[in-house]
């Protein structure tokens, strides 16, 4: 373990692009995450509060320094103070100020938040009761009295149990009301959430394997290097882990630094107005809560796709790994295979590289499948709001260009990566006198199936996503295949598939004076 | 975890043999094609030998020693170090084996480009977690004329210098067995010569045992016995 943390941190350290490339690709995953989530909580208040939001209205008067600290020490409470001067109706200065309980404190402190509730209730409480309980006007009165009923109305259990499941406070009162235990959900379970959940989970950890396995492909001589100095399997394993814990910690603060920038931006030009239903500002604080369980998600999703990477190349030989990707191991026996010397149009080289590659092969085929139902989904969600406008197109626009670029570039990063290696075997081809032509040929096949297979893969992924959201997200997404989502992923294939076929076409002599493939070739000879 | 099969002694093996090969044999097949690189090779190699292995390219000379190293793994056959089967040890027991009793130096060098000269040399020794020796190193570094590159990065090295360090690293944790191949190759003649100089002092000093594969026939002369590959087929010894 200790070694393993003695490499990791040398590795990171002496390779900073790297490193800042994996941070700000989990940056941008876990804003995004973040971001959703603001607006769903958001999303869940318009939908819930609208008709009694009032509810959560007090106006508390003259407040003193000592109650407004004990409001503001309160966490679960977003609390905003409005001080105005009202001569009219009131001989001094008045605060008002709104309590809102955030969803995941109101399922953790739902009892308290009531409490408060009735703490600061001004209607029950001298001296605001008889200084200033009859200046209220009829309709806040009427208001008032419709729903917690405050006052001179007591409110029954009945009542009380009946409002608590419009507001889904949970009271424990509340919750052994068989009646209204049926009813009760929380947000944080509802399949909306859960299948957004799911798919970023699954998008993130997609990321990171596509990202390490191109890294670990990369580094796979340096790993066998280590294994002739005797270091053990597990080792190395612990290495790719340490590394991807370390960045993933990194990206948590540097993803709220970001967000926390993007909502408030937000916020700011979209101050004053109705966004669409959500209709109070998305980030009134940064919900920590929040921030740290997706870091954990994020962390878990990253080590278990690091995990599957390095038990890929678990098992190789020492030796094997040493040499690298195995391409030329391909190579090398492809031209020493007959078939292949027959075989001019190299589907011999194609079926045999897709063979002996096989789990590299399907796990990028994978990864590139679950990168794209998301930026579909959202570009579908964008299009059916083309016609309404408003300001959820502009945050929906803004988490789908996200996604879209991280997906955009991590396939082209991988497709690169890809390239770069078999960019050696493509110059001992080069180097027993195939022309540009005959390497293109080469190097595309195996890409194309694998776009033709994501692709498929992806939009199979999509309708499943839009099925299992269908009338219970507040993103209107069809069911069936749209334009967005045959048009969405093309920026993506053209990132899978141009890097082989410029590699190829680049493909020159240049590469031979690398001293192993002068080696390899005059073993091939 | 492979299953541990129970130690059975290679039939006719001298107890000062330390390396033994038994029928080893390496296979590429593809289709109906099948190519030997290493075909049926048995050896032995006794306790401080300094045997050489030529051969021309591609005659599988390299190969021998990646399986004889533990390195690669044979198609069939058995490997025998300190009078244990290496394909049969399990990975913890063997990685601890490769650490402390096998030092490698490699043709191209193989040395971890993120860590600096000195720290490859090191290495070794974090991996067995074993004491650092001031003094060896200082000796080594000195002999191998690398001592005022030791804060370098492997790419800021000469060719000439990666080989010097990666032969520092192989004899850190002073093994009882080294394998070299091809050490020499990026080597001028007089570089070249003190290498094997410094190999053989080494050996003489640690009653180490030299396996190295050579082109070069000045090198080859110097070993007690030379054994020459062609077509995967060894011969002499």
């Amino acid at each position: 373990m200790k070694v393993s943390l003695y490499f990791a941190l040398r590795e990171l350290k002496r390779r900073p692009r790297r490193a800042l490339s994996l941070i700000a690709v989990s940056a941008a995953i876990l804003t995004t995450l973040i971001m959703m989530l603001l607006y769903f909580e958001a999303d869940w208040r318009a939908r819930v509060m609208p008709d009694h939001e009032e509810n959560y209205h007090f106006r508390l008067y003259n407040l003193t320094e000592r109650e407004k600290k004990q409001i503001a020490a309160r966490p679960w409470v977003q609390a905003t103070y409005e001080i105005w001067r009202d001569t009219t109706r009131h001989p001094s200065y008045a605060c008002e100020f709104r309590v809102r309980v955030r969803w995941d404190y109101l399922w953790e402190y739902g009892e308290l938040a009531l409490s408060l509730m009735n703490e600061y209730d001004i209607w029950e409480r001298e001296p605001y009761l008889s200084q200033y309980g009859s200046t209220y006007d009829s309709v806040y009165r009427s208001m008032a009295y419709g729903s917690l009923s405050r006052g001179s109305g007591a409110m029954t259990r009945e009542e009380l149990a009946e409002s608590s499941t419009k507001l889904k406070i949970f009271s424990d009162s509340v919750k052994n009301l068989s009646f209204v235990s049926d009813t009760i959900t929380t947000f944080a379970i509802r399949p909306e959430f859960m299948a957004y959940l799911s798919m970023l989970s699954l998008f993130l950890g997609a990321t990171m394997a596509i990202i390490l396995n191109e890294n670990y492909r990369r580094d796979l001589p340096e790993y066998g290097a280590l294994r002739a100095l005797g270091m053990r399997r597990n080792q190395i394993l612990a290495i790719n882990l340490i590394e991807s814990a370390i960045l993933s910690i990194i990206a948590v603060p540097l993803s709220t630094l970001l967000t926390v920038v993007i909502v408030k931006l937000y916020n700011r030009f979209t101050a004053g107005m109705n966004t669409d239903g959500v209709y109070y500002t998305l980030l009134d604080s940064i919900p920590m809560g929040e921030i740290v369980i997706l870091s954990l998600l994020m962390t878990v999703t990253s080590l278990i796709g690091t995990l599957a990477v390095a038990l890929i190349y678990r098992n190789r030989p020492v030796m094997e790994m040493m040499r690298g990707s195995g391409a030329y191991q391909v190579s090398w026996v492809a031209k020493t295979s007959p078939k292949f010397e027959k075989s001019p149009d190299c589907r011999v080289y194609n079926r045999l590289y897709i063979t002996r590659t096989r789990r590299s092969f399907a796990l990028r085929t994978a990864v590139v499948a679950i990168m794209l139902p998301l930026p579909i989904y959202y570009f579908s969600a964008i299009v059916n709001l083309l016609g309404e406008g408003g300001l959820a197109l502009t945050y929906h626009l803004l988490q789908a260009l996200i996604l879209l670029a991280t997906s955009v570039t991590v396939i082209y990063v991988s497709s690169r990566g890809d390239t770069d290696l078999r960019g050696t075997e493509f110059a001992i081809f080069r180097a027993l006198g195939m022309s540009k032509k005959g390497v293109r040929r080469i190097a595309s096949p195996a890409v194309w199936l694998q776009a033709a297979i994501a692709c498929a893969a992806s939009i199979l992924l999509y309708i499943e996503l839009s099925d299992t959201t269908q009338g219970i997200s507040s993103l209107p997404v069809p069911r069936h295949l749209t334009l967005a989502a045959v048009i969405m992923p093309l920026p993506a294939i053209a990132a899978l598939v141009l890097p082989p076929l410029i590699g190829g076409m680049r493909a020159s002599l240049r590469h031979i004076f690398k001293r192993s493939i002068i080696e390899n070739i005059r073993e091939m000879e | 975890m492979k299953k541990k099969r129970a130690f059975s002694p290679p039939p006719g093996l001298d107890p000062d043999c330390v390396l033994a090969a038994r029928a080893l044999t390496k296979t590429y097949f593809q289709g109906d094609l099948h190519i030997k690189a290493v075909n049926d090779v048995y050896l032995n190699v006794k306790r401080g030998e300094f045997v050489s292995i030529v051969g021309s390219s591609g005659s599988g000379k390299s190969t021998l020693l990646h399986m004889l190293a533990g390195l690669d793994q044979p198609t069939s056959g058995r490997v025998y170090l300190g009078g244990e089967d290496i394909f049969e040890m399990d990975d913890g027991a063997f990685s601890e084996f490769r650490c402390k009793r096998i030092g490698f130096i490699f043709q191209s060098f193989n040395l971890l480009p993120v860590l600096t000269a000195k720290e490859n040399i090191l290495m070794p020794q974090k991996i067995a977690g074993g004491t650092h020796f001031p003094h060896y190193f200082r000796e080594l570094t000195e002999l191998l004329k690398i001592d005022d590159r030791l804060n370098h990065l492997p790419s800021e090295l000469s060719g000439g210098q990666q080989q010097r360090v990666a032969a520092a690293r192989a004899l850190i944790n002073k093994p009882d067995i080294l394998f070299a191949d091809e050490p020499t190759g990026n080597l001028d003649a007089a570089s070249a010569k003190e290498l094997i100089d410094l190999l053989l002092a080494t050996r003489a000093e640690l009653s180490q045992t030299l396996v190295m594969v050579t082109h070069d026939p000045a090198i080859a002369a110097r070993a007690d016995r030379v054994y020459t590959m062609t077509n995967g087929v060894i011969s002499g010894g």
